[in-house]
């Protein structure tokens, strides 16, 4: 029988070895962990210089999973990311081979995903949904497990391709990455300018270890009266028209649940409490409502509206 | 998960035994009350049985209709959340559930059971009850009520409530109030000559003060009627009567005038 103990363990080991690494953004690490823990995929919005892609990178090197990296250009093509037929010689003979892009990577980080025109951008999307990649007339599985983490930049959107309401949806979170504090940023500048400036991290997770704790965390029972708060909360982002345009679809619903599992499970419960799904509701739902322009006017944030809906749910 | 889903029954069927008896215990408190304020006021005692018995239905109606999981974590703080999801998901038995369901039952046997009852409120209720039928039993004993009382102090109440029960009984045993049917089941009351007079009379807006109820008063019919009546001849005759007879028939006269 699993150990709760054993599972809380890992975890605090995971946050211990990133933060060798990583200063600050706890929330960050945890928001990274449950995408991981529920098998999907996250958008990480932030300024540049926050850390984004050394923590993705750090934390993929902790769990013993193979890492790869596309920066987003306009001129970024399909093939580019899921890999392209090279004509090549062997015995003599010339064939067509296959050379698999860096989307056959167990985590992929794609940094701006906004500057990558739409159609680079659905093949991305395609092989996120299908955990395949289809090249001529073969088709070609991914590595499992599989995450992208995509990141946005915030600022400088002129010329960019904003993801569309529908394609941003199969991101399961959309994590805030906010400047770090003062206190932060001085042990940041100890760390970074010190005579030591790179940093080792062990091996704590494994991709069986990933296996186990999936299983673990869809296996975390809920409350009948929780999954209704979760369906009320759904429901409101649809119905509460002083606030918002367009509300979430069910694949919020799926994945508030089982990040919510997730979350309990991080924690080393056993059970999903309210706590959990009111944490876990912002990431959730930041990129599947629109504001209407009432709320706009009045300078709200898709955060001071997610507040607003879980206070009246 | 057997032994989850045996311990959950055990928990309702405990705490539907709780319940019954918190309202039996508050109905026989109510009861206590109102007989204790019954017997003061000599009202039947079933009046009081009878309120205790609706109120105890209506209170363990409503309780029974509570979600008996989330009350039991109310009063168990350690349960709080993981009593329900376990309840709910009693059937689940993956690695994680069961380690749940196996938290729940530990803690459910470790929880004292006064975290189930409030002992506080269980000493009052039965302390009022004794209390009640004590000085009940006091005041039906020395024959304490309202009425001795009022009139030891001289203000006779009895007279009053015997009037109303008898205006009460008097109105029930009269036809019923909106009658539609005449009064005397024959409508004519009065027959002038050739006319017929069909009189209805409505009972329900008849007021009766029973301040204004005394003794009826004597009518003065003095000045419309002579003292006395009497007759005499105005104007008298001689007939051809024989000599003999006229003795009889003076007499006769003398007679008839006395």
């Amino acid at each position: 029988m699993i150990s709760l103990k054993e599972v809380k363990q890992k975890i605090d080991e995971i946050f211990k070895e990133m933060k060798k690494v990583i200063v600050g953004q706890d929330e960050i690490i945890r928001q990274i962990i449950v995408t991981v823990l529920c098998d999907s995929n996250a958008l990480l919005e932030g300024y540049p210089g926050l850390g984004k892609t050394l923590t993705i990178k750090t934390l993929s090197e902790l769990m013993d999973l193979k890492f790869s990296r596309i920066q987003s250009t306009p001129d970024l093509m399909p093939s580019d990311i899921t890999g392209t037929y090279v004509l090549e010689e062997k015995g003599g003979k010339r064939e067509f081979v296959f050379h698999r892009g860096p989307i056959f990577a167990n985590v992929l980080l794609v940094d701006e995903i906004n500057r990558a025109t739409p159609k680079t951008q659905s093949a991305l999307l395609e092989a996120m949904q299908e955990r395949q990649v289809t090249a001529g007339n073969q088709t070609f599985k991914l590595d499992w497990p599989f995450f992208v983490l995509a990141t946005q930049n915030p600022i400088e959107q002129e010329g960019t391709y904003p993801l569309p309401e529908a394609q941003s949806d199969r991101f399961l979170f959309k994590i805030k990455i906010n400047y770090p504090s003062i206190e932060e940023e001085e042990e940041i500048i100890d760390k970074y300018t010190g005579a030591k400036s790179e940093y080792n991290v062990r091996k704590v997770f494994d991709s069986k270890m990933i296996e186990k704790f999936q299983h673990y965390t869809r296996q975390t029972p809920i409350a009948k009266d929780l999954k209704k708060f979760v369906l009320k909360i759904i429901e409101k982002t649809r119905t509460e028209k002083e606030l918002i345009e367009y509300g979430a679809s069910p694949r919020a619903s799926i994945g508030l649940i089982l990040a919510s599992k997730a979350n309990a499970l991080i924690d080393g419960r056993n059970y999903v409490s309210k706590k959990d799904i009111e944490a876990m509701a912002y990431p959730i739902l930041r990129h599947r409502i629109i504001l209407n322009f009432e709320a706009e006017r009045k300078g709200l944030s898709t955060d001071d509206a997610i507040k607003k809906i879980i206070e009246k749910a | 998960m057997r032994l989850v889903k045996k311990m959950f029954f055990e928990i309702i069927f405990s705490s539907i035994a709780l319940l019954f008896l918190d309202s039996l215990l508050t109905a026989l408190l109510f009861f206590s009350l109102f007989y204790f304020v019954f017997t003061f006021f000599r009202i039947d005692i079933l009046f009081a049985a009878l309120i205790s018995t609706v109120f105890f239905l209506i209170s363990f109606i409503k309780k029974i209709r509570q979600n008996k999981i989330m009350v039991l974590e109310k009063r168990y703080p350690q349960l709080e959340e993981k009593l329900r999801t376990s309840y709910d998901c009693s059937s689940d038995d993956n690695p994680v559930a069961l380690a749940l369901h196996t938290d729940v039952i530990n803690l459910v046997t470790n929880a004292d059971i006064n975290a189930f009852l409030n002992s506080k409120k269980l000493l009052i209720k039965v302390s009022g009850v004794s209390v009640l039928l004590f000085l009940t039993i006091v005041i039906s004993a020395y024959g304490f009520d309202v009425f001795r009382i009022t009139e030891r102090i001289g203000i006779p109440i009895q007279p009053v409530v015997n009037r109303i029960k008898d205006i009460a009984v008097d109105i029930s045993n009269r036809v019923p109030l909106r009658q539609t049917t005449e009064y005397m089941e024959n409508g004519k009351v009065a027959q002038l000559g050739d006319q017929e007079l069909n009189i209805t009379i409505d009972t329900y807006n008849t007021d009766i003060d029973i301040n204004e109820i005394n003794e009826p008063e004597k009518n003065d019919f003095g000045g419309s009627f002579p003292a006395e009546v009497g007759g005499y001849a105005q104007e008298s005759y001689e007939e051809d009567i024989s000599t003999e007879h006229r003795e009889v028939i003076k007499d006769y006269f003398k007679r008839i005038s006395r």
